[in-house]
């Protein structure tokens, strides 16, 4: 029987592919219309498989982001099914990589959930098992891989250890961090916390009390970083990975939460 | 735990190890297991997690086109990553007058700022004062 919280894994995961479509439609004229420049798989085998919009006409994005919408939809919905998930990460892989530029590690890190996924959408039977373990156990592992990577990145400069390092993003225009650069305590004290948290997450999780508290803190920590730098795929993408380090009872309640505000809003009720 | 899930554990183990031999710095990680990582990962689990790492870049990056580029959080963030795609070219580091960067990319600056390449610039302010710095872009045709 499918648990919980890989039924809201999978729900949240269809509703990521549709906010980052969202996002990308008002510049769909541009980067649906034709790949962008060259292929990012040149030179492998994927480079067919994976990134078949360099080689399909141009307009063809549109009609597989069509396809990709729809069965994002069906998937908010519909049980889990294995095949479909397959063609939903396929149809996703392929658009994210004709569309590379605007890629973030958000969307690199939702190829990964995705293609995982399938493992998890397999049929409730005994000879599946062991796919469906490992693919619940490598999701659990991929996020705390990110904050292991990303923390072991971050401590080979100079900036986040000495509490810089939020201060230069700030002064930088690309960034909507404006207003930090002339708070440089607020900058340093931020910076400390995000180098932190990434580092004490991967440890954090194996204990009911510490995960908690690091996933609640996680949520603030990604939906402010999203918004504020303007990458709101890239901190959804950590939250749909959340998922499957929440207790059942969590994962329940999440789930039906929208069937008890409709009920709440019901006028019989 | 019965024999199948820690078949399942181990498994899930050896996939993380791969990825982290790729994902992890490159001085952390002995060569030949980097390779294999690479191998491994590249095309179906490439991931990247070095944004603002190990500092965050000393210059911002922008593009400097003859009017006004179309508003769009993506079309923003594109034409960023490609920006600080080709400061990172030989072509184009910080001191080269000019900016060189291969036709491909021009012509996706060019579709995205709505603009000709023909008046393309790329515009840099470097700590530690920001100064703004200008230097135009030319394709390199092949």
């Amino acid at each position: 029987m499918i648990t919980d919280r890989t039924l809201l894994f999978h729900r949240l995961a269809h509703a990521w592919v549709l906010l980052a479509m969202a996002l990308q439609l008002p510049d769909a004229d541009v980067l649906w219309t034709q790949a962008a420049g060259h292929s990012v798989l040149a030179g492998t085998w994927a480079a067919g498989l994976l990134d078949p919009y360099h080689f399909l006409p141009a307009g063809s994005v549109y009609l597989g982001n069509g396809l990709l919408a729809m069965l994002a939809v069906g998937g908010l919905f519909a049980r889990p099914i294995w095949w479909r998930s397959a063609i939903l990460w396929w149809l996703f892989v392929a658009w994210m990589n004709a569309a590379w530029p605007t890629s973030t590690g958000g969307h690199q890190l939702m190829a990964n959930l995705l293609f995982w996924n399938i493992g998890l959408a397999l049929p409730d039977r005994s000879r599946f098992l062991l796919a469906r373990t490992t693919a619940f156990h490598i999701v659990r592992f991929q996020l705390l891989l990110a904050y292991l990577a990303t923390t072991l990145h971050k401590l080979q400069g100079h900036a986040w250890l000495d509490g810089s390092a939020l201060s230069q993003v700030a002064s930088d225009p690309a960034w909507s961090l404006g207003w930090l650069a002339g708070l440089p305590v607020l900058a340093r004290v931020f910076t400390w916390a995000t180098l932190a948290f990434q580092a004490l997450f991967p440890l954090a999780v194996w204990w009911p009390f510490t995960r908690s508290l690091f996933l609640a803190g996680g949520v603030v920590f990604h939906v402010s970083t999203g918004m504020l730098l303007g990458i709101p795929e890239m901190g959804a993408a950590f939250l749909v990975a959340y998922a499957l380090w929440l207790p059942e009872g969590t994962a329940r309640t999440i789930l039906e939460a929208p069937r008890a505000a409709v009920r709440r809003l019901s006028p019989t009720s | 735990m019965d024999r199948r899930h820690r078949l399942a554990l181990a498994l899930a183990l050896g996939h993380t190890l791969l990825l982290a031999a790729y994902v992890l710095p490159t001085g952390m990680v002995p060569e030949r297991a980097h390779v294999i990582g690479q191998a491994y990962a590249r095309p179906l689990f490439h991931q990247w997690w070095g944004l603002f790492a190990p500092d965050p870049p000393a210059c911002s990056c922008d593009w400097s086109v003859p009017g006004r580029i179309p508003p769009g959080l993506v079309r923003a963030r594109a034409l960023n990553g490609l920006c600080r795609h080709a400061q990172a070219m030989p072509g184009c580091g910080p001191g080269a007058d000019t900016c060189m960067v291969p036709v491909e990319l021009a012509a996706w600056v060019e579709q995205l700022t709505g603009h000709s390449t023909g008046g393309l610039g790329l515009r840099e302010a470097c700590l530690p004062d920001r100064a703004p710095q200008e230097r135009p872009v030319q394709a390199d045709r092949p």
